[in-house]
């Protein structure tokens, strides 16, 4: 017996699968020969844009019906509009969300699924005051053909908040407006600037530059320094002790064109003023300063690879001199080999952290590894943040990490740290994005709090029971990915427990910088969270 | 989500979906956009409540990093907003007054900030604590100096401070509100003042230096000859209206656009013969901006003397601006003076030529390439894509030489085996695919091209192993089952054989080679019945086929 040979050597098909740099999408041209045979392109197209997105976008996902969502939202917040008990309150209503958090529609075919219903109203109200109306409905919704239609509506009481004024006020103007920096510069998004801006100059979508509170020519009156990406300068603003800010960057040497992440000011040497640890996204740089203007010390870090997000400074030895722990990240830009993290939900392919020891003479030495920090360094961070936890006066380290768990680092006295989250129970899976130390039940112990994701297709969709994978693990770690930002209070038994549901502060949208502040001056520490990925001009959200 | 990959390792689909998402946040898709920031208030049992919208701080802006410090001297403790939206910077004054004790603590044998100094406060409402912080949360960092917020009744009793340095102090005494600052060893606070010293009002109303800058790196013009100083070439069409007064004030401009060198080449964007060049510079417009925005009309490319584009006008673009530019010595290619530190990013010729190829416009690419290479700014992913351009040019032996120059590098040789199956040269295929799987073990598609070098190379074995090796970790293809099916038929192993034929077909219902081998395998098995049915598939998937018709004549 005798095979058909011909269909060995034609057999090239199996081969376009290989991918190289740029964006992966270059393939080395094979053909086949045989016409019979599908024929093979010759650079392997990257697929439609919504098609892939059909795998990846909750609302196109058709196993749990997402595709109507934003329908039945709409749908939601018409009922919540229509209700004139509720919208005669008000004089002017600003605030009218209604976002579907809980469903237990199984499939797009389904015809009736109930929803849990996140409201909220906020507005100026017929008094005159400010008012917020906040609470959970649940919706009972049934659909015949392609019309939904509500079944049944339990308005449960919202609760009320009013107060006769907002809590703060926009000042922008007033403070930096004369200065054309701001009237020119950072009045405009970053998205104006790639418009306009050669991508060559090295502008990014991602927005990610910091801020940074300085009194940075020693008068006692605190400056700012605005982060900006690359191609667009910093821009440092002098308080002018009179309500207003002006503008110096040029004459402090800082108006730097390089891809800022963030600014980290103190006295590195000190000799009584504030040097510049400026993250850029490649290195960290070390500017010195000499009577309010900053000069770059070249060869201050040791070479590290990596792409920085942010980075915070600790004497962590004790030593007088300042030291600084360095977050790396793995974003990523076209032309780029890229390797996702994975998995989604506790990536431990990321890039490596740094501890960098000041040597006291304007250098400082990497102490990663000697310090015990490269365990458990293989993940992908955005933030962290130094406190005693244990109260033994030696700085500790939490340290938020994007998609899975966190690190908190004992410091153990001796110069070495060893990572105690799994026994501390702080690992608090999530999408990290922020970190904070603060002591919010005034317990004498400092509690953290942990930026996360939530979101509320998320939560539905990790919270439906038709959300099955067949690891139990990865379920449960896929819900947290959603649930949203995380207080983990420092308890009396050595352990942090995570109190979010209690405390209520689960909620922060797509988080970014988070943190404690004693906003009411009622010593009691509130929290404020930012928020919020890309808005682009298509209103449709992923 | 549903798709997120439960191994270790990466899937096609998954890293496919990262790309799509950001493509789709580059090109103004949003994602979690328009969120409201978030603002909890203690109440001091536990519990916090959600005062969002009373804050007054719940913008829809793209957020990052927010800075808290007290502007005013009010003791409240005000914010600085940092966002990727703009305003970038929003200055947010806190109204809600208030009592609070501010410190700036001072290291003498400590650190100098005294940053990780832990200050706790004594009141007649007990004990709290705050530490010297330096850069928290993401990407800010607040006022270092400690914040504590007094309540109407309570009073302050003491100030104990335990400092790096490991010294410890009290203060008592302490007044209830203010600003203060504390020297280590010192036992007392000392004022800051809070109201300028003379402060010069430095205003600076710095103007951009240009709204429409200049590209940082000129880009080779495609499908264009040039024959004058500069070259217009603008994009138009006959029902866009900026696009006919633009027209008319060039026109009004002749004489000077002809003094200055000015030649005005105009693409009417519906002439079907201009086809082509719109898709190309529709493309590439997308492609030099990290917007990745559709072009618009009217849009003009400045080229120079060398056929190079300088300058994109996006929009109208008057006579008096362009001949302004081409007089002018400084081209700025940034909005605002600057210092750069490190060095300057380059233009991505590898992503760029990489695209204008993926889309078909080989040349133009080819072109990119080769300058990159000129200027010794070729990476390693360059001169493999390059190869492929030649390859695509049909200049096999000069992809050959790009693809051998990276010997280290894992996809080149894989490319290179590839070039060399094709060339049916198999054994030269197989010992740069072995190399390649050295550099790069886990690369199932390494495994697999070696499979398929080494059956064609005579060596059954290796090519079984090989084969077999890249479906154990996760590469399964048509043409791979259907190999490995026909191997193990030469190798006497029909019930192998078998499993991969069924694979083959189950994996590509069209696929006639798996089809054919298929029914040839129960003819061989003696299962006629099992033969004609596979082999009536066969024919359905092309009955004229040599291989299907030989068999039609024998099977019953």
């Amino acid at each position: 017996m005798k095979f058909n040979w011909d269909y060995v050597t034609n057999s090239n098909g199996s081969y376009k699968w290989l991918l190289t740099g740029a964006l992966a999408i270059l393939a080395l041209a094979l053909g086949s020969k045989a016409a019979d045979y599908p024929v093979i392109p010759k650079f392997q197209r990257q697929p439609a844009i919504r098609e892939t997105l059909a795998r990846v976008d909750a609302t196109q996902d058709r196993w749990v019906g997402e595709q109507d969502y934003e329908a039945l939202q709409k749908k939601v917040k018409e009922i919540i509009l229509g209700d004139t008990e509720l919208t005669s309150r008000f004089k002017e209503l600003t605030v009218a969300e209604a976002k579907i958090i809980s469903s237990d529609r199984a499939t797009a075919d389904s015809t009736s699924a109930s929803f849990r219903v996140r409201v909220e109203l906020g507005g100026t109200a017929k008094s005159g005051e400010f008012l917020s109306l906040l609470g959970q409905w649940d919706a009972s919704f049934s659909r015949s053909g392609e019309t939904w239609k509500l079944a049944e509506l339990i308005q449960r009481p919202l609760r009320e908040l009013s107060a006769p004024r907002r809590w703060f006020a926009d000042i922008t103007e007033k403070t930096i407006g004369h200065n054309g920096a701001y009237q020119n510069q950072l009045k405009y998004g970053i998205d104006h600037f790639r418009e306009r801006l050669d991508v060559a100059t090295g502008i990014d979508v991602y927005g990610h530059q910091g801020i940074a509170v300085v009194d940075y020519d020693g008068d006692g009156l605190e400056d700012f320094y605005v982060l900006q990406p690359s191609g667009l300068p910093n821009r440092l603003f002098h308080n002018d002790g009179n309500g207003a800010f002006s503008e110096r960057s040029q004459a402090a040497g800082l108006d730097i064109l390089d891809d800022s992440r963030a600014a980290l000011f103190a006295d590195i040497d000190n000799d009584g003023d504030q040097d510049l640890i400026l993250i850029t996204s490649s290195r960290p740089l070390l500017f010195l300063n000499k009577g309010g203007v900053f000069t770059l010390a070249p060869k201050a870090f040791p070479n590290a690879p990596g792409n920085f997000t942010s980075a915070v400074i600790a004497d962590y030895d004790r030593d007088g001199f300042l030291d600084i722990y360095l977050c790396s990240y793995d974003f990523w830009s076209p032309g780029k080999r890229y390797n996702s993290p994975t998995p989604y939900y506790d990536a431990t392919n990321g890039p490596p952290n740094f501890l960098f020891r000041n040597r006291g003479n304007g250098t400082f030495e990497d102490a990663t590894a000697r310090s015990g920090l490269n365990v458990n360094n293989n993940r992908y961070s955005f933030a962290a943040a130094w406190g005693d936890f244990n109260n033994d006066n030696w700085p500790d380290l939490f340290v938020a990490n994007d998609f899975g768990r966190k690190n908190l680092y004992r410091n153990n006295g001796d110069g070495t740290f060893t990572d105690v989250a799994v026994a501390m129970d702080a690992e608090d899976a999530g999408a990290g994005m922020s970190a904070a130390w603060g002591d919010f039940n005034n317990d004498g112990r400092l509690d953290l709090y942990a930026g996360n994701m939530w979101s509320s297709a998320g939560l539905r969709l990790t919270g439906n029971a038709q959300f099955q994978i067949p690891d139990e693990r990865a379920r449960r770690l896929l819900q947290r990915q959603a649930r949203g930002n995380t207080l983990l209070a420092n308890g009396a038994a050595g352990k942090f427990e995570d109190v979010t549901a209690d405390a209520g502060v689960g909620m922060g949208r797509w988080s970014w910088a988070s943190g404690f502040a004693d906003f009411d001056n009622d010593g009691f520490l509130d929290l404020f969270i930012q928020n919020g990925y890309i808005t682009g001009a298509d209103t449709h959200d992923l | 989500m549903s798709q997120t990959p439960l191994s270790l390792t990466g899937s096609r689909q998954y890293e496919e979906g990262w790309r799509a998402i950001n493509e789709l946040i580059r090109s103004g898709g949003s994602f979690s956009g328009r969120e409201r920031k978030v603002t909890y208030r203690n109440l001091g049992n536990g519990r916090f409540e959600d005062v969002s919208f009373l804050s007054g701080l719940d913008f829809d802006s793209d957020g990052r990093a927010f800075a808290t410090l007290d502007i005013d001297g009010d003791g409240a403790l005000d914010l600085l907003l940092k966002n990727r939206t703009g305003p970038q910077v929003r200055v947010m004054r806190n109204t809600l007054g208030g009592r609070s004790l501010i410190l700036e603590l001072r290291g003498s044998k400590s650190n100098r900030d005294a940053v990780g100094a832990r200050v706790t406060l004594v009141t007649s409402n007990g004990e709290r604590i705050r530490e010297v912080v330096s850069g928290s949360s993401y990407l800010s960092q607040s006022s270092r100096r400690v914040h504590f917020g007094v309540a109407p009744q309570e009073t302050i009793q003491a100030v104990r401070v335990r400092w790096p340095s490991g010294a410890t102090e009290t203060l008592v005494g302490i007044p209830a509100q203010g600003t203060f600052r504390l020297m280590e060893g010192s036992g007392s606070l000392s004022g800051i003042a809070t109201s300028a010293q003379a402060a010069s009002q430095e205003v600076r109303t710095e103007a951009p230096i240009t709204d429409r800058p200049w590209l940082v790196d000129p880009v080779p013009a495609p499908l264009v000859t040039v024959n004058s100083r500069w070259t217009l070439l603008n994009f138009n069409a006959s029902w866009c209206p900026p696009c006919r007064a633009e027209k008319a004030d060039w026109a009004n401009s002749g004489a000077a656009f002809q003094t200055a060198g000015v030649r005005v080449r105009s693409v009417n964007v519906d002439d079907p013969a201009n086809q082509n060049l719109v898709a190309t510079y529709s493309l590439l417009y997308q492609r030099l901006y990290d917007s990745h925005r559709e072009m618009g009309l009217p849009m003009t490319f400045l080229l120079d003397r060398t056929g190079s584009i300088v300058k994109i006008y996006q929009g109208q673009a008057g006579a008096n601006e362009i001949l302004g530019d081409v007089s002018a010595k400084q081209h700025p290619a940034l909005p605002f003076n600057g210092r750069r530190i490190l060095a300057s990013p380059t233009r991505n010729w590898n992503e760029l030529g990489a695209t204008l190829a993926e889309h078909g416009m080989i040349a133009p690419a080819r072109a990119l390439f080769e300058i990159a290479l000129r200027r010794g700014e070729a990476t390693d992913e360059l001169r493999n894509n390059y190869a492929a351009v030649l390859l695509e040019s049909g200049d096999r032996a000069m992809a050959e030489r790009q693809l051998r120059a990276i010997p280290e590098r894992p996809e080149a040789l894989v490319n290179l085996g590839l070039l060399y199956l094709q060339s049916k040269r198999p054994r030269e295929a197989v010992s740069v695919l072995e190399k390649a799987i050295r550099l790069q073990p886990d690369d199932a598609a390494a495994w697999n091209a070696l499979g398929m070098a080494r059956s064609m190379a005579g060596e059954r074995p290796g090519a079984i192993e090989a084969l077999t090796h890249a479906q154990a970790i996760g590469l399964t293809t048509v043409n791979q089952a259907n190999e490995l099916g026909i191997l193990y038929m030469e190798g006497g192993e029909a019930a192998k054989a078998r499993g991969q034929f069924e694979r083959a077909v189950a994996l590509d219902s069209h696929h006639l080679a798996s089809h054919v081998n298929l029914a040839n395998y129960f003819w061989s098995q003696e299962d006629a019945a099992s033969a004609r049915l596979w082999l009536n598939k066969a024919k359905a998937i092309n009955a004229r086929d040599p291989a299907v018709r030989q068999l039609d004549g024998i099977v019953p």
